[in-house]
């Protein structure tokens, strides 16, 4: 919106222009000076606002009628309606603040206004008001169009609703009165001043001047006479006190004698939380609930008393609890009857929070069960809560000497510092922990005084305990260590660190336990390291740890694992046993029944040796004899040749020749000859083959595992052992000839091998009987590959094993031969050469009346991801048995 | 014909050995692999000796021993035994009353010498049983002449030690009693 232009190029001055700005002016100037001697008092500004809404109409009025094009003059004309439009409101609001009904009209009041806004804001964004303005001879006019209807009807309404209200309150009035007349004055001069609406008769086209600045003047000059003659209002008692009762901010609530509500101020009703129209003229139970009970107020009407600062407890409409702090007095009538009880409440609910922390605070250091001094520059106590008086009766005669005063206040804390510091104070045989601090600005400290001797002892308790602890995990007889989920070494204790010679810092944050292990232990690790994160424990594994030094020894090794709420594993808990001795027993002992192995074959060896011996001797013997003959053939093979150089061979010579041959049966020679000696080379080969195999059983071989050819192995433990088997099965081999070589030790493989073997051919000898008459049996010897692993079988067709021994098949000296035959380790040792030193599994299936097969698994690599038997080793030694 | 020695041995090998080492011997050299087998050639013409081996499928040594003594008593029985523990030999002297007991390896000469030792003892053996029997029949024949004849076996002397010859009691002849005499004698053919 473009404001109009106000240079005077675009303006007439006329007559009518200037007489209406002149009256715009003086109205205007009027309200200012009533602002101005009534100090801005609240009447005085309703007057402003109603005059300054004049002054813009006039105003306004007075440019559109001087302007020079209808452009500007619909631009002015717009600008005078906003005073125009608000005219009713304001004077309405003026007359209600006037007449003292503010109250009762506030709704009015508040629709007045919100209608004159309505319309201002209608007429200046649409044309429905003002559509434009014509011009006359006085100049331009306005054009209104339909909403103008509506606004008449309401500027009417509003100016009768006005002179109603005056004529009342001027009927009202005190005969006489300043009031009366004031209002019959302003009476007169709106009755006046509403004449300036014949100004909208040229807007219907009735041909009237307008001329409605002429009234403004009457009504000013009526309202200015008024006004300072009467002034807007009275300074009456009744007038201060309505002033006073809506200002003042504590609740009055007036109760008849009927115990009614007749009066309530603002301040009540926002204290007690209810709208005036729901106390007054209401039961007082409502407002004055708790606070003062009918029967109380019954007695206060009655004996005229009063009641002041009786503090109650309130609970207003919207919730919650306030304190009130209520006073009652009863007002009298000119004859002395008690009229009605005027009752004040006060909100002290804060003040009384303030009161009651203020008397919590105080009350802290003589309820506190700890001592509490305060001492001045001195040194001299100047307080002592209770708790001091009672535990330090020395306190206040001993003042600095005291050991809690000792060294105070020099030991007070220092400018910059924080504001207390602590120190330990033995007194007796108690120990206090004592907080100095100091109070801002001011010499005094104050002591806070705790006995402290049972946490110091529980502590020291707890001290020596951890030591304890510390110790018992250090200074174990045994290893201690725990791996996190990498393997990483997170904590280990001295013995085992000693153990291995490397120093705490050197290893735990720093090592993976895998690092401290032979190769052989690592591939041992990386199998059962997911079996003890998955299961959660692992028993018995034995590993082979290097020192720091590259020496090595043997450990048992018991874990379990720590988890968290999900069981997912965070560290292990293992202890670690130094078996080395028990290690090297464990070799004696295998050694002890190798030898008892090696007493048990030997008979059998020695047959086996002597049996080819025997033939060969006699084979040798055979070519001895037959050498003797052909060395008599060969002499005279030498003769003839030489008898041949010389000459024609003598007959007689020819005839001894062919008689040697004959008499040496050459016949027989050449038949038997070769037969002698092979079958002499083959005994030898016997001999020597069994030869070797006990060679290698008895020979203690390097503790480092060697790939080995099983099958080959398998077949030098059945010729070792025929002597034990031949007599009663007949043996079947089924070699896998693609078997990968297997890392082992061969001595002890083989004695293990053996153990199973002879107690194939001891299971097949019990069916067949001392007589043969159970026939022989056989004895199936297999090897394949399964895995990871070599699998080797061994499968007797004996008698079975009984189920009630089935888990003692593998137990020491456990055995089902009579006393003298064998003592019961040969199975058990294979268990261990099999299981302990080789990593591999041994089991059995077997049926009763059937006959066993003993199972043996053996890792073909050390390889790392060689995965764990299920079930571990501690579940091999039960059998299966097949229905 | 010549006599028959047995070798009962379940390894062909040493059986074999033995056949070539012993083929100059004056017997013959048989052989068996089992006691099953060597019961066979036993029972087809008894042999004079028989060396057995202790350890055998089917039957040890010994106990084939034991029955060779009581079915062929005249047979020399002797073990060859690679295997040679003290149980073996004592079942086998016990049982088999065995003539001698070779452990493998044994020297071939001293089981030929061993081998003819013991056929000569059982020759000698034979023929002292047979001589044995002679006497038997011939005491008999005595005994016969005495009852038909009192006192026909008996001498008399005198004081002097002079053989009194007595008067041959009534209806015989000197000349037929010497027929008589001539008869018994022949029915036992001379030695």
């Amino acid at each position: 919106m473009m404001f109009p232009p106000v240079d005077s190029p675009h303006y007439l001055l006329t007559a009518q222009a200037l007489l209406t700005g002149a009256a715009a002016f003086a109205t205007w100037l009027l309200g200012v000076v009533v602002v101005v001697r009534e100090r801005g008092s609240q009447i005085s500004r309703k007057f402003c606002v109603m005059t300054c809404a004049v002054s813009l109409w006039l105003a306004a009025f007075a440019c559109m009628y001087g302007a020079d094009e209808a452009r500007i003059a619909v631009w002015w004309c717009k600008i005078g309606h906003i005073g125009v439009l608000v005219i009713p409101a304001a004077v309405y609001h003026f007359t209600v603040t006037v007449l003292r009904i503010t109250l009762r009209r506030r709704w009015g009041v508040m629709a007045g206004w919100a209608l004159s806004g309505a319309f201002v804001l209608t007429m200046l964004s649409t044309d429905w008001l003002v559509s434009g303005v014509r011009p006359y001879w006085w100049g331009y006019y306005t054009q209104y169009d339909w909403l103008n209807l509506p606004f008449l009807a309401f500027f009417f309404g509003v100016l009768a609703a006005i002179l109603r209200d005056y004529w009342r309150a001027y009927r009202a009035a005190d005969p006489g009165s300043t009031h009366q007349r004031r209002t019959r004055a302003f009476l007169a001069a709106f009755g006046i001043g509403y004449l300036a609406s014949a100004d909208y008769l040229a807007a219907y086209d009735i041909p009237v001047y307008p001329f409605g600045y002429l009234p403004v003047f009457g009504f000013l000059a009526v309202a200015a006479h008024t006004i300072w003659r009467y002034h807007l209002a009275d300074i009456t008692p009744a007038t201060a006190a309505a002033e006073i009762i809506d200002t003042i901010s504590d609740a009055l609530i007036v109760v008849d004698a009927d115990g009614i509500v007749r009066l309530v101020n603002q301040a009540a009703t926002q204290l007690l939380g209810y709208r005036e129209g729901e106390l007054v003229g209401q039961s007082a139970s409502l407002a004055l609930d708790g606070a003062l009970s009918p029967e109380q107020l019954r007695a206060l009407l009655q004996t005229g008393g009063t009641l002041r600062n009786r503090e109650t407890a309130y609970y207003p409409k919207w919730g919650g609890m306030r304190t009130l702090a209520f006073s009652a007095s009863v007002m009298r009538g000119r004859d002395t009857k008690p009229l009605a009880v005027v009752c004040t409440a006060r909100d002290i609910t804060d003040r009384k929070r303030a009161e009651e922390e203020i008397e919590r605070l105080a009350s802290f250091p003589e309820e506190n069960p700890d001592a509490v001094v305060e001492i001045n520059e001195h040194g001299a106590p100047t307080y002592l809560n209770p708790a001091a008086c009672r535990q330090f009766p020395d306190l206040e005669r001993q003042g600095p000497r005291h050991p809690l005063l000792d060294g105070l206040p020099a030991a007070r804390p220092r400018t910059g510092e924080s504001a207390s510091v602590s120190r330990e104070v033995e007194v007796g045989d108690r120990v206090y922990e004592e907080w100095i601090s100091m109070v801002p600005h001011s010499s005094v400290l104050r002591l806070y005084i705790r006995d402290v001797t049972t946490r110091k002892r529980a502590e020291e308790a707890l001290r020596n305990y951890a030591n304890e602890v510390h110790d018992l995990y250090n200074k174990a007889p045994c290893g201690y260590h725990s791996l996190d989920r990498d393997g990483v070494i997170v904590a280990m204790n001295d013995t085992e660190l000693a153990w291995l010679g490397y120093a705490h810092r050197e290893v735990v944050g720093k090592k993976r336990f895998s690092e401290l292990l032979t190769p052989e232990s690592v591939a041992l690790f990386h199998g059962q390291f997911p079996t003890l994160k998955e299961r959660g424990w692992v028993r018995d594994l034995e590993f082979e740890m290097v020192r720091k030094d590259g020496s090595t020894f043997s450990i048992l090794l018991n874990a379990t694992a720590v988890t968290d709420e999900q069981g997912l594993y965070l560290a292990s808990r293992s202890t670690v046993f130094d078996i080395t001795d028990r290690k090297a027993l464990e070799e004696q002992l295998i050694q002890a029944q190798k030898f008892e192995l090696i007493g048990q074959l030997a008979a059998g060896i020695a047959h086996e040796i002597n049996t080819p011996i025997q033939y060969v001797g006699s084979n040798v013997g055979f070519l001895q004899g037959i050498f003797s003959n052909l060395d008599r053939l060969l002499d005279g093979y030498e003769r003839v040749m030489a008898a041949v150089r010389r000459g024609p061979i003598p007959s007689a010579l020819l005839n001894e020749i062919e008689t040697l041959a004959q008499d040496l049966d050459l016949a027989y020679m050449r038949q038997e000859v070769p037969k002698a000696v092979a079958q002499s080379l083959e005994g030898v080969e016997r001999v020597s083959k069994i030869v070797r195999s006990v060679r290698e059983l008895s020979h203690s071989g390097s503790p480092k595992k060697t790939p080995t050819d099983l099958n080959h192995m398998l077949e030098r433990a059945i010729a070792m052992a025929q002597d034990e088997w031949r007599y009663v099965a007949d043996l079947v081999t089924d070699f896998d000839p693609a078997l990968p070589p297997v890392p082992c030790l061969p001595d002890t493989l083989q004695q293990a091998i053996l153990n199973i073997l002879v107690n194939a051919a001891q299971a097949s000898a019990e069916v067949v009987g001392p007589n043969g008459a159970g026939g022989k049996g056989t004895i199936t010897v297999s090897t394949k590959q399964a895995g990871p692993w070599a699998e080797l079988r061994i499968r007797d067709t004996g008698k079975g094993i009984p189920r009630a021994i089935h888990p003692k098949i593998f137990s020491p000296f456990f055995t089902t031969k009579a006393v003298g035959q064998g003592t019961g380790q040969g199975l058990s040792i294979a268990h261990s050469i099999i299981v302990r030193q080789h990593g591999g599994t041994i089991r059995f299936e077997t049926m009763e009346g059937r006959g066993t097969t003993f199972i043996i698994r053996l890792p073909i690599e050390a390889s790392e991801d060689m995965p764990a038997e299920k079930g571990g080793e501690g579940d091999v030694a039960s059998g299966v048995v097949r229905g | 014909m010549s006599p028959r020695v047995l070798f009962v041995d379940d390894e062909p090998h040493v059986t074999e050995a033995l056949k070539r080492a012993l083929r100059k011997e004056p017997y013959e050299v048989l052989t068996a692999q089992s006691a099953a087998e060597a019961l066979q050639v036993m029972a087809e013409a008894p042999a004079e000796v028989v060396i057995a081996d202790e350890k055998m499928p089917g039957m040890s040594g010994s106990e084939f021993l034991r029955l060779i003594r009581q079915h062929y008593p005249d047979t020399i029985r002797m073990i060859l035994t690679g295997h040679a523990t003290l149980d073996a030999a004592i079942r086998a002297v016990n049982e088999g009353e065995i003539y001698r007991f070779f452990t493998k390896p044994c020297n071939d000469a001293d089981l030929v010498v061993t081998i003819r030792h013991a056929l000569e003892r059982q020759q000698l053996f034979l023929k002292a049983r047979e001589l044995l029997g002679v006497v038997r029949s011939q005491t008999a024949e005595l005994d016969q002449l005495e009852q038909l004849y009192p006192g026909i076996s008996k001498v008399k002397r005198d004081e002097q030690g002079v053989i009194v010859m007595e008067e041959p009691p009534p209806g015989i002849s000197f000349a037929k009693l010497m027929q008589e005499i001539d008869k018994t004698l022949r029915k036992e053919p001379s030695i």
